[in-house]
């Protein structure tokens, strides 16, 4: 059966792969990794639409390569679109075996750093991928670059020594990988900005990336879907959808890219700030990025009330915002807190390691005199010193100290003293730096707290200001009384204690002013009931006074 | 993937070759030639140069050489062309002198009689090292096996007529 003509769509064995297997080693027992055609993404994710119109049969070659070879059907899982009993079975799903995003091209990738130019390939140029190094003359390949080259003529590239492409000639030297493989690369898919060693992006390209092809949730479909679409739809990816937009028929895989570039009118005007965003990211503009929306703080969590249009909030961000010291006070204490209970864990140790080296020091000399020398010390003591030696050293190193570690000391003794004075230095060092957090602590705190003092001294103040005024009017009010009691004038004293009363009750914040207002203005000269309003609202007054004010003064 | 599944399996290694020769190469021709460039732009070699020659076509280039001091050819500047094989590195560059040159391994043509160029090439090398050598090859001719006989036995016996020679035979061209 001839081979249909997309099969290049499918997987393409890795060729490198193949060498070293036995010729009778079929498809399904290539490991998932090394299978994969060596293609770029472009090309795979690129035509759909041709594939789509070929007929049934060709529709899937991987079950029809297979079938040309009877060897390999037994192991092979039966294609999905054979037995429609597979349908929706996920197990079923490694059957579409060609079908995969296609593997790293290391060659391709983008260091974030500059690669040292002993760690580029002289044939490819580029950083190695599987280095190689020939045991005569010690030079380093890329495993595939080395296998071509001496294909073509059996010499060293570098110095011409004849060579063979033979395990026997040729060894992996180890430290070239690991150099190679803590490089920093990004992540080859487009639209994904992971950063990471190179040893590891293979695992985040394979595993975990959003944007790696995988096959269409849909078992019977035979195309390539990024990861993040495959698991946000749980249908066939390929089948047509309407543009919302412009009513034109576009494959929902292609739904994002439609809208993003090639949709009539896919570019509008923000009704907010009139710049030209793409329509279908909007939402995504108003809500993160458009100066005119509406926004908060971003201290918003620690008490700032801010709130406006993104514009005025990020100008009140950038003077400056006051819950902004609050914020990082907030997160300097966690940092700070953490230190200290980190600095009280090693104090901890230290002062054990201190106590059971005086205790070790206290016995050692109980059963050796300081005149001894090393020569003379039994086996036993030197190893106990020995074994301090290498764990102190080891501590000093991650502490940050250092000096002394590697001195040869006369005597255990000697040693345990030297050792036992460090520590103790060590432990006034530590003692001394959390006196210090301390200190700078208290000095924080009282930095926040002294502006919110003087608040509260100027309110206290404003406050007896106001208690002055009532009492004042108070006293003005029953000054009137008393004149209004004595002469008949008792129209004008009340419409004195009247007006005094409003003002009062303006200075206090309008509460209650009303009653007073509107029964003032109904009056008609009543002496009488004047006198009597007024008494009743003389016994109110001092009561509602001291209720609404809180006795401080 | 057909290439493997229809043939037998002692086969294998043949549909390898015609894999390999297919599809692959001319793109790594064209990745290692970017790198090169790169390489060219940012740490340039004194007294030679290479680019593209600009059609989009990253296969074929344009360099120069200048005549290296206390040679003949001081003072001068020479064109070349490069034109790379689709499975550059693993074959040669075909090189050629534009600008006319008078020395005993150009031929009048501009055809270049270098072991580098021809069975002696190896992968490791690249343009700036292919120039450098030819510059090199300025200042100290292979008259063993000249192209250019006249020259050969001239740049020997008389170095005076030799640079004569050389001066009447040079003629800048134009970047067509």
């Amino acid at each position: 059966m001839p081979p249909p003509a997309n099969t290049p769509e499918f997987g393409v064995v890795d060729i490198a792969a193949l060498d070293e297997m036995p010729p009778d080693v079929t498809e399904s027992s290539i490991p998932a990794a090394t299978r994969r055609p060596r293609r770029r993404l472009s090309e795979v994710s690129g035509p759909a639409t041709p594939l789509r119109s070929t007929s049934p049969s060709s529709r899937q070659p991987s079950p029809s390569t297979v079938d040309s070879d009877p060897s390999t059907r037994s192991s092979t899982p039966v294609p999905q679109h054979d037995a429609p009993s597979d349908r929706g079975n996920p197990p079923s799903r490694p059957s579409r075996s060609g079908l995969h995003s296609p593997p790293i091209d290391y060659q391709d990738l983008e260091y974030v750093d500059d690669v040292d130019e002993t760690l580029i390939c002289p044939i490819c140029r580029t950083p190695f991928h599987e280095p190689i190094t020939t045991k005569r003359c010690g030079h380093t390949f890329c495993t595939g670059c080395l296998r071509r080259a001496v294909e073509l003529q059996p010499v060293c590239p570098i110095d011409r020594q004849p060579i063979a492409f033979h395990p026997d000639q040729l060894c992996n030297p180890r430290i070239v990988s690991h150099q190679l493989d803590r490089l920093k690369v990004r992540c080859p898919n487009a639209g994904c900005a992971h950063v990471t060693t190179r040893g590891l992006i293979g695992t985040h390209y394979d595993r975990h990336c959003a944007r790696t092809l995988v096959p269409c949730p849909d078992v019977g479909c035979d195309k390539l879907v990024p990861r993040e679409d495959a698991a946000s739809e749980q249908c066939c990816l390929h089948r047509e959808v309407r543009c919302r937009y412009c009513d034109v028929p576009v494959l929902l895989a292609d739904e994002e890219r439609h809208y993003d570039t090639e949709c009539r009118g896919h570019q509008a005007k923000c009704l907010l700030c009139n710049a030209v965003v793409i329509r279908h990211r909007m939402a995504d503009h108003v809500a993160n990025h458009c100066p005119e929306s509406q926004t908060v703080c971003k201290f918003h969590p620690f008490g700032c009330t801010v709130a406006g249009t993104r514009r005025s909030v990020e100008a009140h961000e950038a003077a400056g915002c006051v819950y902004e010291a609050i914020g990082k006070l907030t997160r300097d204490r966690a940092e700070d807190r953490a230190v200290i209970s980190d600095l009280r864990g090693r104090l901890t140790f230290l002062e054990q390691r201190a106590r059971s080296t005086t205790a070790t020091t206290a016995h050692h000399s109980s059963r050796s005199p300081r005149s001894r020398t090393g020569g003379n010390i039994p086996d036993l003591d030197l190893s106990v010193a020995r074994g301090q030696t290498s764990q102190s050293s080891s501590y000093l190193q991650d502490s940050g100290g250092g000096g002394g570690n590697g001195t040869a000391w006369e005597s255990p003794e000697d040693y345990m003293l030297a050792q036992f004075e460090r520590m103790e230095a060590k432990i006034e060092d530590l003692r001394k730096m959390l006196t210090e957090l301390d200190g700078r602590h208290s000095m924080m705190l009282l930095n926040e707290t002294m502006p919110l003092k003087d608040q509260i001294t100027e309110l206290r103040s404003n406050l007896g200001v106001i208690n002055m005024h009532t009492t004042w009017l108070m006293n003005v009010q029953r000054q009137n009384r008393v004149a209004a009691g004595g002469g008949g004038s008792g129209g004008q004293g009340q419409g004195q204690g009247q007006q005094g009363q409003r003002s009062g009750n303006g200075g206090s914040g309008g509460g209650g002013g009303g009653m007073a207002a509107g029964s003032g203005t109904g009056r008609s000269g009543d002496a009488d009931e004047g006198r009597e309003f007024e008494r009743q609202r003389v016994h109110v007054a001092p009561r509602r006074m001291s209720g609404e004010n809180p006795p401080r003064l | 993937m057909e290439d493997i599944q229809n043939s037998a399996p002692g086969s294998v290694p043949a549909g390898k070759l015609g894999a390999r020769k297919g599809a692959d190469p001319s793109q790594n021709a064209a990745k290692r030639l970017q790198t090169e460039l790169m390489q060219l732009m940012t740490s340039p070699a004194p007294g030679v140069s290479a680019f593209p020659s600009g059609d989009g076509n990253l296969l074929a280039w344009n360099a120069t050489i200048e005549g290296p001091a206390d040679t003949p050819y001081s003072g001068l500047t020479f064109k070349l062309s490069f034109e790379f094989p689709s499975n550059y590195p693993y074959a040669p560059p075909t090189v050629l002198y534009k600008t006319p040159i008078y020395h005993p391994n150009v031929d009048f043509s501009g055809r270049i009689c270098l072991d580098i160029l021809k069975d002696k090439w190896t992968p490791a090398y690249n343009i700036q090292s292919v120039l450098l050598s030819l510059q090199s090859l300025l200042g100290e001719p292979n008259n063993a096996s000249p192209l250019n006989g006249e020259a050969a036995e001239l740049w020997d016996k008389d170095p005076a007529l030799f640079k004569g020679k050389v001066m009447d035979r040079h003629k800048d061209i134009g970047d067509d």
